[in-house]
């Protein structure tokens, strides 16, 4: 469904990500996983289409998208739920939910909302009230709904569990397996690794801007050592 | 009684005024974090477009709708033209080409319509009604309904069509708008579009109230309206509504009661002093 090639993110000077390939196979689960600063949400903004000047090449579906701006990008089915997940905090979750449709046909939009709607059904209960109002995994849900309201093909995410309750992680991961099997290819960040690898089919372990390993996630799980071993020492 | 019932509408009367050219600049504020001196210079404009085709034609109504087009397509292009190019500098960069634009506007409708001021050849909405035992004139009575319609309908526009919540959202994270299908550049446009069209039938409006549309008209309305978008919070329309129409008001009373201490101006900057003194996010803002 996805594959980059050789991406490079540069911030002036700073090189953030030197040059990485990953793929996300269809209806896959990807983590990439790595200490903080390693270049995960670079790589995952990138393939937004939000980092100005990242360089290689970025392919969904076969179809080129590397010169797309963000907003062409989401109309070809790549939705992002962001680090800090970046809601629209004076819009009601349902305007906030409206705006993750904004691409597609407005006769969509009930069809669509209902959908997120059932798979957070806790989100129909706060339908009105504004997005700052809301707990920290109420926010996430909504960043995960808005991003569903795009019919995305491919659903990126930065930090699923950063900052949430053991029991909305659970949620939010429960969430992500039943989109998986709905057939939605994922890529998901995480620090939380052990989380990611539960549900994972491949993982990516990113450190200072380089691919250090990748595999299986059974490969990973199998041997908790290979990623301790890369992120372990320079994890807090 | 007398006295405070016409005060209080010589306030309303200001407040609206105040609020409709308020509302352009606390739209730009929010979306673009600049402040647009040249607002006023728009506000102006309007006012001329209005006198002449009014003269020209002998109908207010068209006359209004040209100034609305012409102003609002005006708004856009200073956006276009002058703010685009350089909306990567410093704020300040924007706000001194702003204000170099205002003063050049002033200088071109001097040049164009002549130092003193041209009035309307047969005045409009020059009938009398007496409400409340209140005299008002119709152009009076049309401020205050204009004013409530334009802010109503603006107020569903932001909350019920779809791209007036994508307005919103943009000012809110332009970049998740953006990520989201929303074309930035479009929500811009709409919005100096929108701003300057109100602009405009406040510029029309104060012309047809005092029959009397100058070049220099729109130097106090620009640093008022400063005033009014800082009270009501920076970025909130209905926090400038309302702070425009107290603004009015406190002006209103404050001529008649302090008027040999403090003159208008004076009066309105003071108040501005003291509420931020007692709540710096301004009247409606939060705080923090
Ligand atoms: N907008 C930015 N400007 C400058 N440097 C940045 C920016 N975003 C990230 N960086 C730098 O790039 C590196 C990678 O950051 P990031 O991609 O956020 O890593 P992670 O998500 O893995 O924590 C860090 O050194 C960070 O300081
Ligand atoms: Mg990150």
């Amino acid at each position: 469904m996805l594959h980059v090639e050789n991406l490079v993110c540069r911030y002036g000077k700073i090189e953030a990500v030197s040059g990485i390939s990953l793929d996300v196979g269809e209806g896959q689960i990807v983590a990439l996983v790595g200490a903080n600063g390693a270049g995960k949400s670079s790589t995952i903004q990138s393939i937004a289409g939000h980092v100005l000047g990242a360089e290689g090449r970025i392919t969904l579906a076969g179809e080129d998208i590397t010169a797309l701006p963000p907003r062409e990008r989401v109309r070809k089915g790549v939705a992002i739920a962001p680090e800090g997940r970046r809601l629209f905090r004076d819009l009601t979750v349902h305007e906030n939910l409206s705006m993750g449709g904004f691409c597609r046909p407005r006769e969509r939009e009930a069809a669509n909302l209902k959908r997120v709607l059932d798979l957070f059904p806790r989100l129909a209960e706060r339908i009105h009230s504004r997005a700052e109002n809301l707990s920290g995994g109420e926010q996430q849900m909504v960043t995960i709904g808005r991003a569903m309201m795009s019919e995305p093909r491919l659903l990126l995410i930065d930090e699923l569990s950063l900052g949430l309750m053991p029991k909305n992680v659970d949620l939010c991961y429960e969430a992500i397996l039943r989109l998986k099997r709905e057939g939605l290819s994922i890529l998901v960040v995480e620090q939380n690794t052990t989380k990611a690898l539960q549900v994972a089919d491949h993982a990516y372990v990113l450190s200072s801007g380089r691919l250090i390993w990748k595999g299986t996630a059974a490969e990973a799980r199998d041997d908790p050592s290979v990623i301790q071993a890369y992120i372990g020492s320079s994890a807090h | 009684m007398k006295l405070i019932w016409e005060l209080a509408l010589q306030g309303l009367l200001n407040g609206c005024i105040y609020a409709l050219i308020a509302v352009g600049l606390v739209m730009v504020y929010g979306l673009l974090r600049v402040l647009h001196i040249a607002h006023a210079g728009l506000f102006t404009l309007g006012a001329y477009v209005s006198l002449v085709v009014t003269n020209a034609t002998g109908s207010l109504a068209l006359a209004l709708a040209c100034s609305v087009i012409t102003v609002g397509l005006s708004g856009i292009a200073i956006y276009r033209f002058c703010y685009e190019p350089i909306l990567s500098r410093p704020p300040y960069v924007v706000l001194i080409v702003s204000i170099g634009l205002f003063i050049m506007m002033e200088e071109i409708f001097r040049i164009v319509f002549g130092p003193y001021g041209l009035s309307y050849l047969k005045p409009p909405l020059q009938e009398r009604f007496t409400i409340l035992g209140t005299g008002i004139t119709a152009a009076e009575l049309s401020v205050v309904l204009i004013t409530i319609v334009l802010f109503a309908t603006l107020d569903a526009f932001n909350r019920f069509t779809r791209i007036g919540i994508a307005s919103r959202a943009t000012v809110s994270d332009p970049q998740m708008a953006s990520s989201f299908g929303v074309d930035i550049r479009l929500i811009r446009d709409m919005t100096f579009f929108i701003g300057s069209a109100f602009a405009a039938v406040a510029g029309t409006m104060v012309g047809v109230l005092n029959n009397l549309v100058e070049p220099t008209m729109g130097s106090v309305p620009s640093y008022k309206a400063l005033a009014i978008i800082v009270l009501g919070g920076m970025g909130s329309i209905r926090g400038a509504l309302a702070s425009a129409l107290f603004l009015g008001l406190i002006e209103a009373f404050g001529t008649t009661y302090l008027g040999t201490l403090l003159d208008r101006d004076a009066i309105a900057f003071t108040v501005l002093l003291v509420v931020l003194m007692l709540r710096p996010a301004g009247l409606t803002g939060k705080k923090t």
